[in-house]
């Protein structure tokens, strides 16, 4: 099977946030990036089922120059050609013109299964994957829990419905598969994938590669700036060090909150 | 005219869902909007009845055998159709599994402007405001659909509790011909094994996030023998196997409500939020002042938990004893 998974870099989970000085958005600066987690989980399904069918894995990736290290990564943990969507211009865009430009990059590949994450860990649109299968015209599935080639030239995904229901079903090929995290062990690069990474394939392709226009790709939602959540005025913040706030706080759940 | 907002509802086991009402309370809230509900099925008539209840001018019910069971090759050609006749300016549903399934495909199909899990909707300047959450919930950010429409906006689960109209809004049922549709193979559908933890019966449930780690997660466990609680987690932990997948606390996992929830390491993210939410007292521990479960807390501590856990096991056990 041709296989393509789809990665983000996104900044790292722990990292300290700080936001820009006009609001718009984080300060990126000294920020660590890394593959999104569901991602992360979307290259090794992609590689597994490459392993269980035969074929081949390409990834790609869209954004700056900070996205050659997730697909660095991926190549690494054994993709075999990478495909970089290489644009400054859209990290604020929506999910409905990411997936309209990355369809357009891998469009006359042939790919018979895409994969990519059911949501970002930054913007977080649970919606590419889908958008994207549109724009392919391919079947897709969210939040996938596992997959497995069927006879028929169908994949047989299990993935999450409402009220912890978990739905089987076969869908037909070329399919866009939006994988949750959790669903498998995702492998270290080796020693070795991680030196033969640099003499893959990789493409690069700009949005004017593309054929698109500034305005072909003009963002659908526009963001009015970021700000840290206002605390809701319930929550009552216990100081001291650590000894002093647990006295407090077991005191508070004693006599003030009765749960204890 | 007035603007006019088209609600998708959503049905389970011949029940409309909770998800849906909310997303009926929050069209109703735009001044002067005239609201049009959706459900689709085979043989949905007491749902759509229900729905109705719900206000709006009118209920429609799509009906096709191909709607028997939900895909979102039905969904997305049945709805694409009939906005395509009633022109939405926007068009809302709740942020449901199902929802995350179909709706960005249905955005796409209609060339429309989409704003996942949002948490609060105004009108400003002739466009929908949305409020919605972003990096894993520790930020919150504005935005507005850009163009005329049709603007497609989920709804997250439990941001717009249903409060009933006390209007019923007409019923018309329409046929279309779906017979060209290619559905997906449904196999079965089943209930997710639940495991040998019930977690709904207890009082006290502390529960440990990624930020405990791995190694290390065993605190999570002297806290609950401390307390006399019950031990659950957020999805990383199970995730990453370092507590069974059946102690998972969430829309994935369980849904708790008791009366005191212990969340250690735990950022916040609204699938973990929605299944502890109902808890009677709350105790948030991170060291990230910003994290998102602080805005649930009752009571916050700020601080490295691998310090502020051992401190309060002890002070639970001084507790005990005085």
């Amino acid at each position: 099977m041709k296989i393509l998974c789809c990665v983000k870099q996104v900044p790292e989970k722990d990292a300290r946030l700080r936001i820009a000085e006009d609001g718009s958005w984080i300060q990126e600066e000294g920020l660590s990036f890394a593959i999104s987690e569901c991602d992360r989980y979307g290259v090794e399904a992609a590689l597994r089922l490459k392993e269980s069918t035969g074929g081949d894995v390409t990834v790609v990736s869209l954004g700056g120059d900070r996205a050659t290290k997730g697909i660095k990564e991926a190549l690494a943990m054994g993709a075999d050609r990478a495909i970089h969507v290489n644009t400054d211009d859209l990290m604020m865009a929506d999910a409905l013109t990411i997936a309209k430009v990355l369809a357009a990059a891998v469009k006359d590949e042939g790919f018979d299964v895409v994969v990519a994450g059911q949501q970002s860990d930054d913007l977080g649109y649970n919606a590419v994957g889908p958008a994207l299968a549109h724009h392919l015209n391919m079947s897709h599935v969210q939040i996938v829990l596992s997959l497995e080639a069927v006879d028929g030239g169908k994949l047989r995904v299990r993935h999450e419905l409402d009220n912890n229901l978990i739905e089987t079903v076969d869908v037909p090929t070329p399919v866009v598969l939006g994988v949750q995290t959790g669903i498998n062990d995702v492998r270290y690069a080796s020693l070795k994938g991680i030196m033969g990474a640099a003499s893959k394939p990789q493409v690069k392709k700009t949005l004017e590669d593309l054929g698109f226009s500034a305005a072909d790709v003009a963002s659908r939602v526009q963001m009015q700036g970021v700000a840290f959540p206002e605390r809701s005025s319930q929550a009552e913040m216990i100081e001291g060090d650590p000894a002093q706030a647990a006295r407090t706080l077991v005191m508070k759940l004693k006599t003030e909150a009765k749960v204890l | 005219m007035a603007n006019r907002i088209l609600v998708i509802a959503e049905h389970r086991d011949g029940n409309l869902k909770l998800i849906s009402k909310e997303a009926m309370t929050m069209a109703h809230g735009l001044d002067g909007w005239e609201v049009v509900s959706v459900v689709l099925g085979s043989g949905v008539d007491a749902i759509a009845a229900d729905l109705a209840t719900w206000g709006g001018t009118r209920t429609i019910a799509i009906e096709s055998p191909k709607l028997a069971q939900y895909t979102p090759e039905a969904y997305v050609a049945a709805l694409s159709e009939l906005i395509e006749d009633l022109k939405p300016t926007a068009i809302v549903t709740g942020h449901s599994y199902q929802a995350i399934d179909f709706f960005p495909r249905l955005a796409a199909a209609v060339d429309g402007a989409l704003i996942p899990d949002v948490t609060s909707v105004a009108e400003v300047d002739g466009k929908l405001r949305c409020a919605r959450k972003v990096i894993n919930g520790k930020l919150e950010t504005h935005c507005d659909p850009v163009g005329d429409g049709p603007w497609l906006i989920s709804l997250q689960q439990g941001a717009f509790p249903a409060q009933s109209p006390g209007a019923t809004a007409d019923v018309e049922t329409r046929n279309p011909d779906l017979s060209q549709v290619v559905t997906r193979e449904i196999v079965s559908i089943e209930a997710a094994e639940a495991g040998e933890v019930d977690l709904t019966a207890a009082d006290i449930i502390v529960a440990g996030g990624r930020g405990v780690g791995g190694e290390k997660f065993k605190v999570v466990f002297d806290l609950a023998d401390a307390m006399g609680a019950a031990v659950g987690a957020s999805r990383p932990p199970c995730d990453s196997e370092w507590v069974e997948h059946e102690r998972q606390i969430g829309s994935s996992g369980q849904v708790v409500a008791p009366k005191l929830y212990v969340a250690v390491g735990i950022s916040g993210a609204i699938q973990h939020l929605v299944g502890m939410r109902g808890s009677q007292c709350i105790v948030a521990i991170n060291k990230d002042p910003n994290a998102a479960i602080f805005q649930e807390a009752t009571y916050g501590i700020v601080g490295d938990l691998h310090e502020v856990v051992p401190a309060l096991i002890e002070a639970v056990n001084e507790a005990k004893e005085s």
